[in-house]
C-alpha cells in the first residue's frame, strides 16, 4: 500500500503548493489591504469595497446567461479533445506493438477515429457548429 | 486478436452508423421507415447468427486479453438481445411521429445500446463490464428523455441520469476496491486466485459492484427509479429498458458471480436471497394498487428480477440454474414485448397509460385484447403459458436448494405467496379489457374504433404470442435447445 | 351394407351442417336439404332392409376409435333385425314429419334453424339405433337430448318454451347420470361395453354381473326412465309440448321417447328377474297415472302427451314382463299412430290459428275431413280396435300381462278403458260436437303438403298389423310367451266398449266437462297432474335453498371473510404502505439507495 502510494507524493506536494499559493494570495491581499487602509485612513469609505475603485459603476448581475450554442460547441470540443488524449498513450506504444500486433494497434485506433468521424459528420450535417442557426 | 468474437457487435455498430448517417440525407418523409429497416436488418442478422455464421455454441473462446469470452451462455443471450431490439424497433415504427428529435437518431441509439448489451453478454473482465454497462446506460440517458417536448419524458431522463450516476459511482468504486483487493481486473484470474490478497476490500468491492448491477436489474433497494422512469420514457424505450437492460444486468451479474463465488464470499448469496425476497414482495404488493400500466410493468419487472435472483443464487451454488434463468428470460421477453407493443398501440400521444385506456379493448380490437391477455396471464405465471413454466423451473431449483439449507423454505414460501398475490393485478387488467364497468365506459371519451395495427407489428405480436404459447406447452423443446447451447457453460 | 348404413347416419348430419353454415338465410333451400336428407336416409334404410330382411349383417368396426388405458371403444354399426326395423320407423315417420313441417312451419321466422335441428335430431336418433356399444349409444343419447332441447325451445322468445326446454334437458340429465353409472358398472363387471360381447358373456354366464346385477340393470334403466319419461321422471314430457307440433310428433311421440324402450330391448339380456319386475311395475304405474291425468286435460297436445306417457308405460311394462319383441312391436305401431295423432292435432291447431283448447273447437268433422278421418283411424288404433295396427300390439301386451302378472293385467285393462275414454272425449269434443268458437266455425282443411303425410301415416297405421313386423321382432329378440289370447282380446275390446260408451254419454253435444264437477277434488288432482311438478319444485327449492344457504354462509364467512378478505386486505395494506416509498423525488431515492447500501455494508461486510 505505502509503496504504491509513495509514487503519488509529488502530485500531493504539487496540489498542496497550488492550493497554498491560491489561498495564500487571496488571504495575503485581503490582510495587506486591511492593514494599509487602517494605517492610512481612520475609517474605510464605501467606495473601497466595490470591485473597481475607479471607472464606471457596474450595471446588472455579474453572471450573464450564455447561448445554448456555446455549451453545444463546448461539449463537442471536449468530445474531440478526449480523442486527442487517447491518441497520446496510443502513440507511445504504437512502435512497440506494430512489430508483433500490427492489426490490433492500427485497427483499434482506426475504428475509434472512424466512429468519432461519423459523429463529426453528424455534427456538421445537423449544423451543430453553425452559430447562426 | 480474434475478430470473430465481436462480429455481431461490429455489424450492429455499422448498421447503427449507417442509419445515423443515412437519415441525414434521407428526405423527412422517408425517415419514418428507418425503424423497420433496422428491425429487418436485425432479424436477418439474428437468423444468420443462428444458422449461417457457423457459430459453435459448444466451445468457449477467449479473446482481447481475456476481456471477451464467447460461450453458449453468451451466444444465447446475444440472440435474446437481438430479438428484443428487433421487437423494440418494430414497436417504434408507429411511434416515429411522436419522436420529434428524429427517428434516425432514435434507431441509432437503440442499436448502440444493443451493442452495449452484446458486449455485456461477453464481458469477462471488469473493464468490459464497466464499459458495456456505461454504453447501455449512457444511451438510455438520451433515450429516456427522447420525447423532450414532454415534461414527463424529461423528468424520466433526469431521474435516470442522476440515479444512474449514483449507481455508476458505486460500481466504479466497487471495481477499484476489487482491484485493490485482488490486484487484477480479469474475472478468470480472480477465480484462480487463492487466497485473495485482501478479502475485506474484495468483498466490499463485490458488494458495491452488485449494488451497481442491482440498479440495472431493478432489485430492491435499487429499484426506486424504475416506476418513474418506466412511466415517463417513450414506450419502446421502456420496453427496451425493461427487457434488454435487465437481461444485460443479469448476464453481467451471473458472469460475475460465476467467477467470484467461493466460500469466503458466501455472504453475497445470503444478501442476494434477502434482496430476492424483498424484490418479490415489493413488486407483487405494489402491483396490486397500480393502475398505470407502465408503472405496473415496472413492478412486474421488479418481482421478476426477484424470481430470477433465485436462479442466479442457485447457479452460484453450483446448481443448474442457467437453463431456468434463460427460459424465464425468454418467456419474460415475449410477454413483456407483447404487452408494451399493445400499450404503445393503444395509448395516444401525451396520454398517461392508465388502465382505463384498456376499457372495452375487447370490443375495439379483439386480437390485441387476446394478445394482451395472454401476455399478462403469462407474466402472472398462470399455467399453461410460458411464464408459469419459467417460475416453475425456478421454484424447482429453490426446492433443490432447500434440501441442504432449510432457510430456503422461507424463500420458497415467500415466492409462492407472491405468485398468488400477483394474480390481483392480472384480474384488474383482464376485467378492464373484457368486462369494463359501465361507469368506466361512460367516462371513456374516445370512440370505440378498432386500433390500426400495421403488418410488421402484427407479425411481431404473432411471434410473441407463439413464443408464449409454445414455451408454455412445449417447454421441453426449448429447454433442450438451451441445454444444447449452454452445455459448455457449466459450473467449474 | 355397413357403409350404406353409415351414409344413412351421416346424411342428416351433413344436412344440419350445410344448413347451419350456408343456407341459413334461405328457408326453402334449407327445408329442401333437410327433407332430402331424411328421404335419402329412408331410401337407404329401405334398401338395407330389402337386402337383409332381418338377417344380421357383419358389423364394421374401427377398433381403436377411443382408447383410455384398458377402456377401449370402437366405432361401428349394428345391423340386425331390431336396428333395421327401427331405422325404417325412424326414417319413415321422420320423412313424413319433415314434409309435414314444411307446411306447418312455413310462416315461421326461423325455418332454417328448425330444419337444422330436425336434421341434427335425425342424425342423433339414427346414431342410437345403429350404436354398437354403450359409449357410442351414450354419446348419441346426449346428442338426442341436445337436439330435443333445441327443438322444444325453438320459440325461445316464449318464456314457457325456454323453461320447458330446460326442464326436459335437466330431467333427462338426472336419468342419464344413472345411465352413465350403469354403463360404468357394466364395464367394471364385464370388461366390455360392446353389445355383442355383452350378449355373448351373459349368454355363457347369466350371473356374470355378480351380486350387483339388479342394481346395474336398474341404473341402466334410469336412462330409459329419463328419456322415455317414466315415473318419476315423467314431468318433462307434457311441458315439452311447448315445441312446434311436428317436433312433438317426431321426438316426443314417435322416436326419441321410444329410444329408452329400444335401449332396454338392445341390452335386455342384462336385466335380472328382480330388475325386470321393478321395470314392469314402473311401466304399469306410469301407464295408469298418465291415463288418469289425461282424462282431465283440455289442451289437445297435452292429452296426446299424457297418452304417449301412458303408452310408453305399456311398452316398458312389456319389457319388464319379459317381452321385448312385444314392446318393440307396440313401439313401432305406436310410432305410426301417435305421429299421426300429433300431426292431425297440428293440422287442427294450424287451421284454428294456434288454438289448442278442445273446448273451443268442435265441428271440424265436416270442415277438415282428411284430418278427421285420419285422426279417427289413429284413435281407433290407439284404442286397440281391430283391424288397426294398435289392436295387434296392444292385444299382445295384454296377453303378455295376463300370462305373467295378473295385477298388471288388471291395471293394463283399466288403462285401456281410460285410453278409449279420453281419446273419444277428445274426438267428440273437438271434431263431432258443434263449433264453439269463431275460429272453429271458419276452419279450413290444411294444405296437401300437410295432409299427404297424414294419409301416408294412416296407411301405415292400418297396414301395420298385417305386414309381419311382430314376426321380425321375434326373430331378433326371441319369441315371447303369451297368455290366453282370447281372454286378452275380450278384455281389450270390452275396455274399448266401456270407454266409448262412457265418453259418448258424457260428452256428446256437451259444452263443458260435467265430469269435473262429478269427480270433485279428484278431477283437480288429475288436471293438476297429481301435483308431481309442484312437489318436485318444492323439493328442489327446499334443497337448493338449504344448499345455497350453507354455501353462502361458508363463502361469506369462511372463504371470503377469513381467507380472501383477510389476505387481500393484508396484501393491499402492504402495497399501500410500500407505495409511500415511491415519492417521485430523486433526492429521496438517492438517499434511500445510499442508506440501503450502507445497511448492506453494515450487515455483511463489517
Amino acid at each position: 500500500m505505502d509503496g504504491q502510494l509513495q509514487q503519488y507524493l509529488p502530485v500531493l506536494i504539487l496540489a498542496v503548493v497550488a492550493i497554498a499559493f491560491a489561498v495564500g494570495n487571496l488571504v495575503a491581499s485581503y490582510l495587506i489591504g486591511q492593514w494599509i487602509n487602517r494605517r492610512r485612513l481612520k475609517s474605510i469609505p464605501a467606495a473601497k469595497n466595490i470591485p473597481y475603485e475607479c471607472g464606471m459603476l457596474p450595471i446588472g448581475a455579474g453572471n450573464n446567461r450564455l447561448s445554448v450554442k456555446f455549451y453545444l460547441v463546448a461539449m463537442l470540443f471536449i468530445l474531440f479533445d478526449i480523442e486527442v488524449v487517447f491518441l497520446y498513450p496510443w502513440a507511445v506504444v504504437y512502435r512497440e506493438m506494430l512489430a508483433e500486433n500490427a492489426g490490433l494497434i492500427f485497427g483499434s485506433m482506426f475504428s475509434f477515429i472512424a466512429i468519432l468521424f461519423v459523429g463529426y459528420i453528424y455534427a456538421i450535417k445537423t449544423q451543430a457548429f453553425d452559430w447562426k442557426v | 486478436m480474434n475478430l470473430q468474437l465481436i462480429t455481431l457487435e461490429v455489424v450492429v455498430t455499422l448498421i447503427g452508423a449507417t442509419i445515423l448517417l443515412g437519415s441525414l440525407w434521407l428526405p423527412a418523409d422517408k425517415r419514418r421507415h428507418l425503424p423497420l429497416v433496422a428491425a429487418a436488418a436485425l432479424v436477418v442478422l439474428l437468423i444468420a447468427h443462428c444458422f449461417a455464421m457457423g457459430v459453435d455454441t459448444t466451445t468457449t473462446l477467449h479473446g482481447f486479453g481475456g476481456g471477451i469470452v464467447q460461450d453458449g451462455f453468451a451466444i444465447c443471450l446475444k440472440r435474446l438481445f437481438l430479438a428484443s431490439a428487433a421487437f423494440v424497433l418494430a414497436m417504434s415504427a408507429p411511434f416515429v411521429e411522436r419522436l420529434r428529435a428524429g427517428p434516425g437518431e432514435f434507431c441509432a441509439l437503440i442499436l448502440f445500446a444493443l451493442v452495449g448489451m452484446l458486449f455485456a453478454a461477453s464481458a469477462n473482465d471488469f473493464v468490459m463490464l464497466f464499459v458495456s454497462v456505461e454504453l447501455i446506460t449512457v444511451t438510455f440517458y438520451v433515450l429516456t428523455s427522447f420525447q423532450r417536448h414532454e415534461t414527463r419524458s424529461l423528468e424520466a431522463g433526469a431521474k435516470y441520469l442522476i440515479l444512474g450516476g449514483v449507481a455508476t459511482g458505486l460500481m466504479v468504486f466497487g471495481i477499484s476496491l476489487i482491484f485493490a483487493g485482488s490486484g487484477t481486473m480479469s474475472l478468470r484470474e480472480i477465480s484462480k486466485l487463492d487466497p485473495l490478497p485482501n478479502l475485506m476490500l474484495f468483498n466490499a468491492g463485490l458488494l458495491l459492484v452488485v449494488a451497481g448491477l442491482g440498479f440495472k436489474i431493478a432489485i430492491v433497494p435499487f429499484q426506486l427509479w424504475a416506476p418513474d422512469v418506466y412511466q415517463g420514457s417513450p414506450t419502446p424505450v421502456t420496453a427496451f429498458l425493461a427487457v434488454g437492460s435487465k437481461i444485460a444486468g443479469f448476464a453481467l451479474l451471473m458472469r460475475l458471480l460465476r467467477h467470484t463465488s467461493r466460500p469466503e464470499t458466501g455472504f453475497l448469496l445470503d444478501a442476494l436471497a434477502a434482496l430476492a425476497a424483498f424484490s418479490m414482495i415489493y413488486g407483487s404488493l405494489c402491483a396490486i394498487w397500480q393502475r398505470q400500466l407502465k408503472r405496473l410493468m415496472a413492478y412486474i419487472g421488479i418481482s421478476s428480477a426477484g424470481y430470477l435472483l433465485i436462479g442466479v443464487i442457485a447457479m452460484a451454488k453450483g446448481f443448474d440454474g442457467t437453463k431456468a434463468i434463460l427460459f424465464y428470460l425468454a418467456a419474460y421477453l415475449f410477454a413483456a414485448m407483447a404487452t408494451f407493443t399493445v400499450i404503445g398501440l393503444i395509448s395516444k400521444e401525451g396520454e398517461d397509460e392508465r388502465s382505463e385506456i384498456l376499457n372495452g379493448l375487447h370490443k375495439r380490437s379483439p386480437g390485441l385484447a387476446l394478445t394482451l391477455t395472454l401476455s399478462i396471464v403469462s407474466l402472472a405465471g398462470i399455467p399453461p403459458l410460458a411464464g408459469f413454466f419459467g417460475k416453475f423451473l425456478l421454484l424447482q431449483l429453490l426446492l433443490e436448494m432447500a434440501v441442504n439449507n432449510a432457510a430456503y423454505y422461507w424463500l420458497l414460501g415467500i415466492a409462492l405467496a407472491c405468485i398468488v398475490a400477483s394474480l390481483a393485478f392480472f384480474f384488474g387488467i383482464i376485467r378492464a379489457v373484457y368486462w369494463p364497468s359501465d361507469v368506466a365506459l361512460s367516462r371513456a371519451t374516445a370512440p370505440a374504433a378498432p386500433i390500426p395495427t400495421s403488418l410488421p407489428l402484427k407479425i411481431s405480436l404473432a411471434i410473441c404470442v407463439t413464443g408464449i404459447i409454445l414455451l408454455g406447452l412445449q417447454p421441453d423443446v426449448f429447454l433442450d435447445l438451451i441445454q444444447e447451447t449452454v452445455r459448455a457453460f457449466r459450473w467449474q | 351394407m355397413a357403409p350404406l348404413a353409415l351414409i344413412a347416419l351421416f346424411l342428416p348430419l351433413a344436412s344440419a351442417v350445410a344448413i347451419a353454415l350456408f343456407t341459413r338465410r334461405n328457408a326453402s333451400v334449407s327445408a329442401g336439404i333437410s327433407i332430402g336428407a331424411s328421404l335419402g336416409a329412408f331410401l337407404i334404410s329401405a334398401l338395407i332392409f330389402n337386402q337383409l330382411r332381418g338377417a344380421t349383417a357383419p358389423e364394421t368396426l374401427n377398433p381403436n376409435w377411443l382408447s383410455i388405458g384398458d377402456f377401449k371403444v370402437d366405432f361401428g354399426v349394428t345391423l340386425d333385425a331390431l336396428s333395421q326395423l327401427m331405422l325404417l320407423v325412424v326414417t319413415g315417420v321422420g320423412s313424413a314429419i319433415h314434409i309435414y313441417s314444411w307446411g306447418y312451419m312455413r310462416a315461421d321466422r326461423s325455418v332454417s334453424r328448425y330444419f337444422a335441428g330436425l336434421s341434427l335430431f335425425m342424425f342423433s336418433m339414427l346414431g342410437i339405433v345403429l350404436a354398437r356399444n354403450f359409449v357410442q349409444m351414450f354419446i348419441f343419447w346426449e346428442l338426442v337430448g341436445v337436439s330435443s332441447y333445441l327443438l322444444i325451445g325453438h320459440w325461445y322468445e316464449r318464456a314457457s318454451a325456454a323453461d320447458a326446454a330446460k326442464k326436459a334437458f335437466i330431467t333427462n340429465r338426472i336419468g342419464d347420470f344413472g345411465f352413465l353409472l350403469g354403463i360404468l358398472m357394466v364395464w367394471a363387471a364385464l370388461g366390455t361395453i360392446n353389445f355383442s360381447s355383452i350378449a355373448d358373456i351373459m349368454k355363457a354366464n347369466p350371473l356374470a354381473l355378480g351380486a350387483l346385477g339388479t342394481g346395474t340393470g336398474l341404473l341402466i334403466f334410469c336412462g330409459c326412465v329419463g328419456k322415455s319419461a317414466q315415473f318419476p321422471l315423467h314431468v318433462w314430457l307434457p311441458d315439452a309440448m311447448e315445441g312446434p307440433t311436428p317436433v312433438s310428433a317426431l321426438i316426443h311421440a314417435a322416436t326419441m321417447v321410444a329410444a329408452g324402450v329400444y335401449m332396454l330391448c338392445r341390452v335386455f339380456i342384462l336385466f335380472t328377474p328382480e330388475a325386470l319386475s321393478v321395470i314392469a311395475w314402473i311401466g304399469g304405474g306410469t301407464a295408469i297415472l298418465a291415463a288418469l291425468m289425461a282424462v282431465q286435460q283440455n289442451d289437445i297436445k297435452r292429452i296426446l302427451a299424457y297418452s304417449t306417457l301412458s303408452q310408453l308405460g305399456y311398452m316398458v311394462m312389456a319389457v319388464g314382463l319379459g317381452g321385448p319383441a312385444t314392446a318393440m312391436f307396440h313401439l313401432t305401431t305406436h310410432a305410426f299412430f301417435k305421429a299421426l295423432l300429433f300431426l292431425g292435432a297440428g293440422s287442427v291447431i294450424y287451421a284454428l290459428h294456434h288454438e289448442q283448447d278442445i273446448w273451443k273447437m268442435g265441428g271440424l268433422k265436416s270442415k277438415m275431413s282428411v284430418t278427421f278421418w285420419t285422426f279417427l283411424i289413429a284413435t281407433l288404433a290407439l284404442c286397440g280396435v281391430p283391424p288397426f295396427s294398435g289392436f295387434f300390439s296392444k292385444d299382445e301386451i295384454l296377453a303378455l300381462a295376463l300370462g305373467h302378472n295378473m295385477p298388471l293385467f288388471v291395471i293394463a285393462s283399466i288403462v285401456a278403458v281410460l285410453t278409449t275414454f279420453y281419446m273419444f272425449r277428445l274426438v267428440i269434443v273437438a271434431f263431432i260436437n258443434p263449433a264453439k268458437s269463431d275460429p272453429a266455425s271458419h276452419a279450413h282443411e290444411s294444405p296437401s303438403v300437410m295432409t299427404l303425410p297424414l294419409v301416408f301415416l294412416a296407411v301405415l297405421t292400418i297396414a301395420g298389423g298385417f305386414i309381419g313386423i311382430d314376426k321380425l321382432y321375434e326373430v331378433a329378440l326371441g319369441k315371447t310367451e303369451l297368455g290366453n289370447h282370447t281372454v286378452a282380446m275380450a278384455a281389450g275390446l270390452g275396455a274399448f266398449a266401456i270407454g266409448l260408451i262412457a265418453a259418448w254419454t258424457l260428452y256428446a253435444n256437451a259444452t263443458a266437462d260435467s265430469l269435473t264437477t262429478r269427480l270433485g277434488a279428484m278431477a283437480h288432482w288429475m288436471r293438476d297432474r297429481f301435483y308431481f311438478d309442484e312437489c318436485y319444485e318444492w323439493l328442489n327449492r327446499w334443497t337448493q335453498e338449504l344448499l345455497a344457504t350453507v354455501a353462502d354462509w361458508f363463502d361469506r364467512w369462511i372463504i371470503a371473510g377469513a381467507g380472501v378478505k383477510g389476505l387481500s386486505l393484508a396484501a393491499e395494506l402492504g402495497g399501500g404502505l410500500l407505495r409511500l416509498m415511491q415519492t417521485g423525488n430523486v433526492q429521496t431515492y438517492a438517499l434511500l439507495i445510499a442508506l440501503a447500501t450502507a445497511l448492506l455494508f453494515w450487515r455483511y461486510i463489517l
